[in-house]
């Protein structure tokens, strides 16, 4: 038995984006860009550690809206697109630097390389079914799927209309099931947001087991024996992991995690906006630069500026890789034989990341992980991987507390989501959760028209509830899209409502325009608001 | 960025680009609506300090107290925030400004049930109420001093139904509202672990705060 348990969870999730309207949509990248530099790389690390015989365990959130993404024709489609012109781009990068920029040119190459790879492992491979990818690692009993919100949505936040909470919990459960084939025995509340009572809703699903902020567990009633290093069952009876926060600092400080060394690739140096628009302006349809995912040049040093960055060295951001998985795994050594004396009973170290940490932001972090578990599997005994239903399995006793309301975002509560910037969103949220509980009441034999209308009410104030709106709102990223899509999708639930309340007509036409441009959840059933 | 953690900035990488030229979508042929013309009030939890109350006033309501009251009495009338405490007493009056629609209430460090009543002040200090919110209740800040001593099955846990896991919740609720609050230094000798949030108290006004709305006091 080893001396302690190390469980990493990648929380992957993106909000549903797509836009059929229009022949390309930027915020539509968010998904390729994270496919190209997260999804497909994970899968990479995780199909060479089966080859290899690796006895790797990982626990990851596919939220519904990104499983949706993932099977949806036309985004497939247009990845395709972006994939064969980044190869292209690659391709022509070789032949650029040849001549211009020498320095570049291994880089070119390893691009090159590196999006056709990509484009080789979605589309030959796995036959662009990435979900399939996964769940052939979850047969294997390697990687525990777990479910989130249906669409991310912000649980603490929609308590004052508790049908609201129990949508996003029984729907996100549903499509797990018809996408993945067996109910989900875990869930990633949306931002690891947690209620006293929410248990309920999961408990209607059988669900068993989620996660939350390390305070979740610290400031518990009463106080749990083992701190944050073993899972508690609330009176309500879901078990409850914590976040151990060293070492997630390890991954995620800007000041002294990982991704911050000098020799990795510098996020923000990318050639969407170095080169003259006459050689991208084929990838930039629409004329403005962006990020398009070929990047020359590493940190270089604290707060060096992107005009005097130093070009990237692959082979010395690999090196650096497998030190940082060496150093993260002596630590977890050294804390789960510290905590070991203590505890009389193996404890449990939880690591929870967003997906896109990895790939997308530390680009070298799918190299880590690979570097980590073959490190963990060859090199010793003492900590061991474990995906939390395992170790519930392994340790089934569990001391009763009752967590508090907690978050993981800054400060531990509610303020990322509600504060000046996006306060005013929750008026229309919560009337909008209200009157879809009355249509819910109301309509008890619906006719075709109406049940697919009442249906589309549901997609609509789902969609609108999407915790990132508000995320971005404060982080001040895209936030003119971020407000578009809470107006629109309000504006639209408005109108099904009151179509549905005879106050106007119900336009099939619109009605049919509106279940193809927001036609995530296809089986949804609005009687889930009851 | 002020009120964002080093994950929480390094999560909006997601949604980038930060800087955009302004775009012209598609012009959304549905109307926003702005107001639902009715009388209610709810209560959202932000934090332990701080808890969100939005309302909407149904036009008619103002209406009929003008005709009852007269155009100048309804003028000099205040549309007015009550915050009580349903489980101890107690009741703080926000006398709102114009316009306002929501609204952050600084939490009592002594309480944490809360509802609010949305109504109106007369000259004469009557408050008629217009509409009651919701209950909402803090959380607790820092460790238990109470050592957790009951067990439970990982099989056990699964085996309860909704309705007594139900059950179980709102006992726990009671019990927890009932119990004396706890501080930090209270618990026998646990150390704050490293690195938990949300402990110090943040003086003054949050970036959302609209001064001189808020209150401190209680009145009983």
């Amino acid at each position: 038995m080893p001396v302690g348990y190390w469980c990493p969870v990648l929380h992957a999730h993106l909000p549903y984006v797509r836009h059929p309207e229009y022949p390309a949509f930027m915020e539509e990248d968010w998904f390729f860009e994270a496919l190209t530099e997260t999804y497909v790389p994970i899968v990479r690390v995780l199909d060479g550690l089966l080859r290899d015989g690796v006895d790797y365990r990982l626990t990851m959130t596919l939220s519904p809206p990104l499983v949706s993404m993932m099977t949806d024709e036309l985004l497939i489609a247009r990845y395709h697109r972006h994939l064969d012109a980044l190869v292209e781009l690659a391709r022509r990068e070789i032949q650029r630097t040849r001549h211009w920029q020498p320095q570049f040119q291994e880089l070119a190459h390893f691009y090159h390389d590196e999006f056709r790879d990509v484009r080789s492992i979605f589309r030959d491979v796995y036959g662009s079914n990435l979900v399939g990818a996964f769940r052939k690692h979850r047969d294997a009993g390697k990687l525990e799927i777990i479910t989130c919100g249906a669409t991310h949505g912000f649980l603490p936040l929609m308590d004052p209309v508790p049908q609201a909470v129990r949508a996003q919990v029984h729907v996100a459960a549903q499509h797990y099931k018809r996408h993945f084939g067996r109910d989900a025995e875990g869930i990633w509340l949306p931002e690891c947001g947690y209620l006293p009572g929410h248990e309920v809703y999961l408990k209607e699903v059988g669900l068993r087991f989620s996660f939350l902020e390390s305070h979740g567990l610290t400031d518990a009633h009463p106080r749990p024996s083992f701190g944050v290093h073993a899972p508690i069952v609330s009176p309500g009876g879901i078990v409850f992991f914590a976040r151990d926060m060293e070492s997630s600092r390890q991954v995620w400080s800007a000041e002294s995690g990982y991704p911050g060394d000098f020799d990795y690739r510098e996020f923000y140096k990318d050639i969407g906006f170095e080169l003259p628009m006459s050689d991208l302006k084929e990838f930039l349809p629409d004329g403005e630069r962006k990020n398009i995912g070929i990047k020359y040049h590493r940190v270089t040093g604290r707060g060096t500026d992107l005009g005097s960055k130093q070009p990237y060295v692959r082979a010395w951001a690999m090196e650096k890789a497998a030190r940082h998985a060496g150093n993260f795994l002596a630590n977890r050594q050294r804390q789960v034989q510290h905590l070991a004396g203590s505890h009389g009973r193996p404890p449990i170290v939880v690591s929870p990341y967003d997906a896109e940490l990895y790939g997308h932001w530390w680009f070298e972090g799918p190299q880590f992980l690979d570097y980590l578990f073959r490190k963990m599997h060859h090199d010793q005994d003492v900590v061991k991987p474990v995906t939390p239903s395992e170790y519930l399995r392994l340790h089934p006793d569990l001391e009763v507390c009752q967590p508090p309301m907690c978050t993981w975002g800054a400060d531990g509560y509610a303020e990322v989501w509600l504060n000046a910037s996006n306060d005013w969103i929750y008026p229309h949220l919560d009337m909008a959760a209200e009157r879809m509980v009355e249509l819910a009441r109301r309509y008890e034999r619906p006719s075709e028209t109406e049940w697919r209308a009442l249906n589309q009410a549901a997609r609509e104030l789902l969609l609108a509830q999407s915790s990132d709106w508000a995320f971005i709102m404060k982080t001040n990223t895209t936030v003119e899209y971020a407000k578009k899509r809470t107006r629109d999708h309000i504006a639209r639930f408005d109108y099904l409502y009151r179509s549905l309340t005879g106050q106007c007509p119900l336009e099939p036409g619109i009605l049919r325009e509106f279940e193809e441009r927001d036609n995530v959840f296809p089986e949804v059933d609005y009687r889930v608001y009851r | 960025m002020p009120g964002l953690s080093d994950e929480d900035q390094i999560r909006a990488a997601k949604y980038l680009p930060r800087e955009l030229p302004k775009r012209l979508f598609e012009e959304e042929r549905f109307l926003f609506p702005e107001s639902y013309g009715q009388n209610r009030i709810r209560l959202l939890v932000r934090d332990p300090e701080w808890i969100f109350a939005y309302w909407d006033v149904k036009p008619e309501s103002l209406e009929q107290l003008a005709k009852s009251l007269g155009e100048r009495a309804l003028a000099l009338s205040r549309l007015t925030l009550r915050v009580v405490d349903p489980v101890s007493g107690g009741a703080s009056d926000i006398l709102l400004p114009p316009g306002a629609r929501w609204w952050y209430v600084r939490t009592d460090a002594a309480r944490r049930t809360y509802r609010a009543e949305l109504g109106i002040t007369l000259p004469s200090g009557q408050f008629r109420r217009l509409a009651e919110s919701n209950t909402v209740v803090t959380p607790r800040v820092g460790p238990s001093a109470e050592r957790a001593r009951r067990r439970m099955s990982y099989r056990a846990a699964g085996e309860l139904a909704p309705a007594d896991a139900a059950a179980a919740l709102q006992t726990e609720r009671e019990a927890d509202l009932a119990a004396e609050p706890w501080t930090a230094e209270s618990v026998d000798g646990a150390a704050a672990p490293p690195g938990t949030k949300g402990r110090t108290p943040r003086g003054g006004a949050s970036d959302a705060f609209r001064p001189g709305g808020a209150s401190d006091t209680f009145r009983r």
